[in-house]
């Protein structure tokens, strides 16, 4: 299992959905960052203590976007990829992960 | 010969018909036509709002080249919104030129003068509103300068204290200036970004509560609403294809928050010059997910409903694959804490979201010239 720290290891300021939304974006890290872990580890843990944003663009883009583009199958990525945090404030944004996760339907153009 | 006359027919056969049935363009020349076509009518329904506003008084001075607006004395989209926006859709007319034009050079040729020395009050959100005017007369236009020395001292403290001079680029004229008078308001600095920003959002929240001593909302929270609001301006209010009849935007937003010490009240306000939501959103992919909504609430779709809509367009639809979530998450914390309120000012509508889901909504006589988001949180004074 790999544990990431997605404030220190990707930003503490993550926002937007695409590449021109800026640096920080949900599809850059679920493209550059986040699948590169998968293909070294069966279980990837995003611990998510110390982000100061959490904004359901980047957040939404990243684990929608990871069954929508057809990046791993909906019921791999579940199994495989966990998101924790040890703070109370951001309890919901665990849980906002697997509904985003859950609610994600493949595109059918990709 | 017969070439160009039969381009001339085709040409005036179109004609009669622009207005019903637009044409898909298949030549250079068509395309110039339809750009002429698409600046007339978005420059048509500007000066039919400007129509419907009180003038501002203007005049020429022709050997000088100057044109010299004079603003109303009290700049408030709340308390004084039409003589407001009148003002600020007269600067953005300016930014076209003094015959309404694009053209560049005749527009080095005129200087732009603005009676600043006339207003004595500018509320928070009318500020940061003409900021973004002015700055992007200044990208249009290149120089500005400022007389502040003859202002009131209210509107050259709150260009001092919303770093104003600073954005503008304007060297300020006085050394020592007389306090504010009257209701105190505590700005801070403008600024401004094209794609969202995590850490701008983050130091505006923490910067706000240092100015006040008190918290604004819960920090995690505050910020995605703020970042939601960045996305927004940056993915819908300018879009690509968009005809501008005068320069287009700069394609900024710009933020501030603001501190009236004496009724207790904190305002984090973000502003887009964009074409506005009730534009946007019938363009967008979740419009077959907001009509059945719009219907039910505002089967008038009027532009206020519209911006409703935008709102509920989450709570109510669960197979929208988490997207559009962006309008909903800028008023989930105001539920959540169950204090103040956000507020959307686009186009015609104005909508206000209060704790418990209460939703006001009105429409204005005279659109608004693009989307002015804002929070305010009452603290008691």
């Amino acid at each position: 299992m790999i544990t990431l720290n997605l404030a220190k290891e990707f930003s503490p300021y993550p926002a937007g959905r695409y590449p021109d939304d800026g640096d920080f974006n949900g599809q850059r890290f679920r493209d550059k960052v986040l699948l590169p872990l998968l293909e070294k580890a069966r279980i990837v843990q995003v611990n998510i203590d110390g982000v100061a944003t959490l904004p359901s663009s980047f957040w939404e883009e990243t684990w929608g976007g990871m069954v929508r583009k057809r990046r791993i199958e909906k019921a791999e990525a579940q199994s495989r990829l966990m998101v924790v945090t040890s703070e109370p404030d951001l309890e919901r944004y665990v849980d906002l992960a697997k509904s985003f996760l859950a609610e994600a339907e493949p595109d059918s153009a990709t | 010969m017969k070439y160009l006359s039969e381009r001339r027919r085709r040409y005036f056969a179109r004609k009669s018909r622009w207005g019903l049935l637009p044409r898909r363009s298949t030549t250079g020349a068509d395309k110039v036509r339809s750009l002429a076509l698409a600046k007339a009518v978005s420059k048509r329904d500007f000066d039919a709002a400007v129509e419907l506003l009180p003038a501002v008084p203007k005049r020429r001075v022709g050997e000088e080249r100057l044109i010299i607006t004079t603003p109303p004395s009290h700049l408030s989209l709340s308390e004084n919104y039409e003589e407001t926006l009148a003002f600020l859709m007269e600067l953005r007319r300016s930014r076209a030129g003094p015959k309404g034009g694009l053209n560049r050079n005749v527009m080095r040729q005129w200087r732009s003068h603005i009676e600043m020395a006339d207003i004595k009050q500018i509320g928070p959100a009318a500020g940061l509103v003409l900021a973004a005017e002015l700055d992007s007369f200044r990208h249009r236009v290149g120089r500005m300068t400022s007389l502040d020395q003859t202002w009131h001292e209210n509107v050259r403290s709150f260009f001092a204290d919303s770093g104003l001079f600073e954005l503008l680029d304007v060297k300020p004229q006085s050394v020592s200036s007389k306090p504010a008078v009257g209701p105190l308001t505590k700005v801070l600095k403008y600024r401004r970004g094209s794609t969202p920003d995590g850490q701008q959002a983050d130091l505006l929240r923490s910067e706000l509560e240092a100015l006040c001593g008190e918290k604004f909302g819960p920090r995690i929270e505050v910020n995605n609403a703020l970042c939601e609001a960045m996305t927004n301006a940056h993915h819908h209010a300018y879009p690509p294809d968009q005809v501008w009849w005068h320069a287009p935007p700069p394609g900024y937003w710009w933020s501030t928050g603001a501190w009236m010490p004496e009724t207790g009240t904190m305002h984090m306000i973000l502003y887009d010059q964009g074409v506005g939501i009730p534009k946007t959103l019938p363009r967008s992919s979740h419009w077959a997910s907001a009509l059945p909504i719009l219907n039910r609430l505002d089967p008038e779709r009027t532009d206020a409903g519209v911006i409703e809509a935008a709102l509920e367009l989450r709570r109510t639809s669960t197979h929208i694959s988490g997207r559009g979530r962006g309008l909903y998450e800028m008023a989930e914390w105001i539920d959540q804490t169950q204090s103040g309120f956000l507020r959307i000012l686009s186009g015609k509508g104005l909508v206000t979201y209060r704790p418990g889901r209460r939703v006001q909504r009105s429409n204005l006589r005279v659109p608004f010239q693009g989307t002015l988001i804002e929070w305010e949180i009452n603290r008691g004074a």
